[in-house]
This record gives structure tokens, sequence and C-alpha cells, in this order.
């Protein structure tokens, strides 16, 4: 049986117009964040929902050997959780009740059913919670939520569910530069404790040099490189993708950065 | 089928987190409470309700009605069992039915204002009415005494399931829907003007008053057919509570975390069709009680549906039967249409709504 993911020739179409074209990876291994980058529309939070389910796709996905295109919504839900970036606004919620509806969704879900108090499942709560440094936040409602403390209430309803596959669509976008930093240490920690296979979209090439493991970069429902993210980032790449001159250098401390000169051939 | 699940979450021995649990706890308790107060709320209302009206009843005539009913005298008793409990227990039901299918409907429509009446099932039941009351056009085989109800069912049924069909073979998204509700207003709004403009002036009348919306239209089998569908919806509805509690968080999240939206978004539609549909082809237009019992439930318990739904159906309850007292008490000795009173308290809690949202956007 082979560990990991495996995206073999997935294809994704909206219509007549193709968002992904036969995209192939190599197996991602549990217990590493891979980054997905690329420009806008180049089909980085459809591979994901299309991983997820949510969107028909045609080739072939596999996890740990089980191949999931034909498993039913539930059955992928239980392995596989999705998390777009946005949540609807005046959700009159507390975090401890949107990770009791996260936990109690799937209608075949054996863990379901508790009694109205749920108390097994609300210490389940509570423990993630206090891990993810929001304890104090179970009883406040969602929506008066900070950006960042959204995103981990959001992180901790993904990982209640247990995943095999965390799937975070810009976790990022809204946050400062403290909250980034913060999210993305979490979901790095998460990842390898309960060796997760983590695929997160970002915009930031400096936080995916830092935090993940592998990069896969895409362009037009392409996938134009992937590796780990020091090798995978160079001039050509960024030049190719971006339309940017761009230099990657170590800064004084050894590690890489990406330094943009001014876009290519202006 | 063999699932790879991860190992449980290591939870400590000794538990340090009963607090949170305590917590929990005390705002299910509370909750609770809340939905008995408003059942409590209900009894009340409905003792006054039975007690109010253009002829007076005190409550110890109406013990005694209700209690010995072959000793009562028969004024009495036709005013008790034939008018005061079909009137006020019809209140009850459609209240409850009318909170139930508006709260499912403003969640799987994720929207705040959709309501059996804002999208179009009033309005069709409305053209089906007139369809019976001008052209007298209705159903083969349906007693005359059941036509115009019938057709307003009829009608109610279909624009609902026309609701539905766009929300599934459209592949349209909620919002789609919602505008689609809001077409269908002015299309069946535009019928029957149409057929007022052609009714005769008795016709006319018939239509207008049918519009108004009145209780005065209950009767013991309507009532029971409406108990029969009550009792069919609410366990299905309950046993969605927490697929539609995890719809609050977005339909990608609930999704991801195994919920069928497209079903339970279809499945919650037909079961507001029919609530929706028995009730105003019962008792006609009975406008924002559907919209407005919702919100008030959502400001008591928040949006975790095991509580949500009951309590939405119980404030829909509640409310039309203040407003059935209501009706008989504003101007003595005669009863308004219920609908009337309704929509007089819901245009300003409407309005209220609109301007929350747009403050919010």
């Amino acid at each position: 049986m082979s560990a990991g993911l495996h995206i073999e020739r997935l294809g994704v179409a909206y219509g007549r117009r193709r968002v992904i074209d036969g995209l192939s990876v190599a197996a991602l291994q549990p217990g590493t964040v891979t980054a997905v980058l690329g420009p806008n529309g180049s089909g980085k939070s459809t591979l994901l929902r299309a991983l997820a389910g949510l969107v028909r796709a045609e080739g072939r996905v596999s996890l740990e050997g089980q191949a999931l295109e034909r498993a039913s919504l539930a059955e992928r839900a239980r392995r596989i959780v999705y998390l777009p970036q946005a949540l609807p606004a005046a959700v009159h919620l507390r975090v401890i009740e949107s990770l009791l509806a996260a936990r109690n969704a799937s209608p075949h879900d054996p863990r379901s059913g508790d009694g109205l108090c749920a108390r097994d499942a609300v210490q389940e709560g509570a423990v993630l919670l206090e891990r993810l440094g929001i304890a104090h936040l179970a009883m406040r409602h969602l929506d008066e939520l900070s950006g960042g403390q959204a995103q981990l209430a959001g992180l901790a309803q993904a990982l209640i569910r247990q995943p095999r596959v965390l799937l975070l669509d810009e976790p990022l976008s809204a946050l400062d530069l403290n909250h980034q930093f913060h999210v993305m240490s979490l979901v790095r920690e998460e990842t390898v404790r309960h060796q997760m296979v983590t695929l997160v979209v970002l915009h930031d090439l400096g936080i995916a040099l830092r935090h993940a493991d592998r990069v896969l970069v895409l362009r037009d429902g392409q996938l134009l490189a992937d590796g780990p993210p020091a090798q995978a980032i160079d001039p050509a790449l960024l030049a190719r993708v971006y339309g940017v001159q761009a230099r990657v250098e170590p800064c004084s401390r050894g590690l890489p950065q990406v330094i943009v000169d001014g876009l290519s051939g202006g | 089928m063999s699932t790879a699940t991860a190992p449980a979450l290591p939870l400590p021995a000794t538990a340090p987190h009963t607090p949170l649990q305590q917590a929990y706890r005390r705002l299910a308790g509370l909750r609770l409470l809340v939905l008995a107060a408003l059942a409590t709320g209900i009894a009340v209302a409905l003792l006054l309700d039975f007690t109010t009206g253009p002829s007076g009843l005190t409550l110890a005539q109406l013990r005694d009605t209700l209690l010995d009913a072959a000793h009562a005298p028969p004024a009495l008793r036709v005013i008790v069992w034939d008018i005061r409990m079909p009137y006020a227990l019809m209140a009850v039901a459609v209240g409850l039915a009318l909170g139930l299918a508006g709260a499912e409907m403003q969640t799987v429509l994720a929207n705040p204002l959709a309501s059996p009446f804002t999208l179009g099932l009033s309005s069709a039941a409305a053209f089906g009415a007139a369809l019976a009351i001008v052209l007298d056009w209705s159903v083969p085989g349906v007693p005359a005494a059941w036509a115009v109800p019938a057709n307003a069912f009829l009608f109610a049924m279909a624009s609902a399931l026309l609701l539905d069909l766009v929300a599934r073979w459209g592949g349209m998204s909620a919002t789609g829907v919602v505008l689609f509700g809001i077409a269908l207003v002015f299309s069946f709004n535009a019928l029957v003007s149409l057929l007022q403009f052609v009714a005769t002036a008795e016709a006319l009348q018939g239509l207008v008053f049918w519009t108004m919306g009145s209780l005065s239209r209950a009767t013991w089998p309507k009532l029971a057919a409406l108990a029969v569908a009550l009792a069919v919806v609410v366990p299905f509805s309950l046993a969605n509570a927490w697929r539609l509690t995890a719809l609050r968080l977005g339909e990608d999240r609930a999704a991801s975390f195994g919920v069928d939206v497209r079903r339970l978004r279809l499945g919650a539609l037909l079961r507001i069709s029919l609530l929706a549909a028995l009730s105003v082809a019962f008792v006609g237009s009975i406008g924002f009680i559907g919209l407005v019992a919702p919100h008030i439930a959502r400001r008591l318990v928040g949006d975790d549906h095991r509580f949500y739904l009951p309590a939405a159906a119980l404030t829909g309850a509640l409310v039309l039967s203040l407003a059935s007292i209501a009706s008989k008490t504003l101007i003595n000795g005669v009863v308004i249409p219920v609908g009337i009173v309704t929509s007089l308290v819901g245009i300003p809690f409407f309005l209220a709504i609109v301007l929350r949202t747009r403050g919010r956007a």
C-alpha cells in the first residue's frame, strides 16, 4: 500500500473552459506541508476543491492506496477536509458550537449522535482549542472574532474531524504578519503531529520558503514546478509564472528570500 | 468498508477543561429554558385567545364548556368548540408551520430575507385562489367547498417545486434561487391583478377578502390536516439539525464536512413547500411570520439548529397567537383579518433587518 496522496491526470473543466489539465503529482507524503503557488486564476483553489470532491473532476486521486473518485461525499469527508477562506456573515454560533457542528455534520459518521450536551465532543473541542491557543475564545461568537482568530477557529473545525488530508485555501490572506506566522506554525505542528497530508494555497513566497516542505507551482492549470521550495523557486520560474524579474538570495541567517526587482520585459 | 481514522485526540486522564463543559451545559440548559418559556407563553396566549372575541367568555365558562360539553348551553358550545377552539388552535398550528418553514428556508438559501412569502409561495397560492373565485376553475373532483384551498395549495406547491427545480437542475446558487423567487412574486401578483381586472364586483370582493389572510376560515378538518403535516415534517427537520447548523458555516465548508448540500436543500424546500402551501391554502396570506419568527429565535438561542428550529416554530406560534388576540381586540366588536395585523407589525421589523444587514456590509 502506497502512503500519502496520489494525483494522476487530474482534469477539471467549468463548462468548456479547462481549469486544470492532466495534472499529475508525485505522492504527497503524510506529515508534510505542501504550498500551492501560482498567479490568480491558475487553478490553485480548483485543485483543492477537486481533491475535496466539491467539483467534478476526471483522473485518479488515491489516498493510502484507496481510490477516492468513486467515494461518496460523506466517505471522502471522513478523510479529507477543505477549508475555504471566508465565513458567511452574521453566523450566531459560538466557537465550540461550530466545532460540534463540524464534527457531527456527516450523515454516517460513527462518532455523531451525542446527547444534548455532547460532553465528550465538548471535551475534545476544549483540548483542541487549548492546543491552538484559543481556549479562551470557546464561548465567543464566530462573528466577533478577528481575522486571525477566525482562521484558527476554522482550523479547529477542520482538525476536530481528524482528517488524513487537510486542504487550506488562502488561510493567510486576511491576516497581519504576526498571525500569518502563528497560523502557519500551528498548521505545521498539527500536520506533523497527526501525520496529515496538508496542502495550503499561498500567495506569499516568503511564507512558502519558510514553512512548506514542498511547493507545487501552477499556471493555467498546469504544473510548472514541484519540489522543495528553495530548489523549485528560482528566477526563471518567477519570470515565467508571475512575469517578474526576481532574485532568490539568502538572508543574513542563510534563509532564502525572494527579492523582486521589477516586471520582466518592462 | 475500512476507514483509516486517526488515533483519537489525546484526552488527559484528569479533566482540566471542565469549565468549558460546565459553561456549555449552562448554555444548553438556558436554551431549553427559553423553549419552555415560549411553550408556556403559547399556552397563556391560547387561553387568552379562547376567551377573547366579540361575544364575551369567561375562563370559568370556558372550563365548564371544555370539560362538560354535553351540559353546556348550546350557544356557548358552538362558540367554544366550533369558533374559538379551531380559530385559536389554527393560529398556533399555522404559526408553528410558518416559523419552522421560514427558519429552514433562511438556512438553506443562506439569506436572512428568505421566507415562504418573500419567495412567491403565497403569491402563487393567491393566484390559485383567484382562479377558483373569479373563473370558477378548479381541480376536477374537488368538492366546491374545498375548491379555493385546493387551488391555493396546488399553486403554492407548484411554485415551491419550481424553486426546487431551479435549485437542483439549474445548479443555481442560493442567491439565484432567491432572485427567482422574487421574480415569481411579481409574476403571480401581475396574474392576480389581471384576474381582478376581469372579475365581477362580487368575485373581486371575495378575492380581496381571501388575500387578506384570516383565521376565521379555520375548521377542525383543516386543523387536523395541518397537524398531520407538522407531525410528518418536524422529525425530518430535527434529524437534519446538525447538517443545517454546519450549512450556516458556508456551503463549501459544510460540503467538505460531508453534508450533501443539494440534497439537504431539496429536502428542506419540500418540507417548506408542504407546510407553507397548507397554511396559505387554509388561512390565506399571513405575511411576515415566516420572516420574523426565525430572526427572533436566532436572537434567543443562536444558530444551533437543535434549538433554533424548535424556537423558530414556537416563536411563530406565539407571535401569531398574540396577533390573533390583537386582531379581536384592536377594534371593539370587530375581528380584523389577522394577516393585516401581522403585516403591520412585520413591515417595521422587515425594514429593521434590511437596515441592519446594510450596516454590516
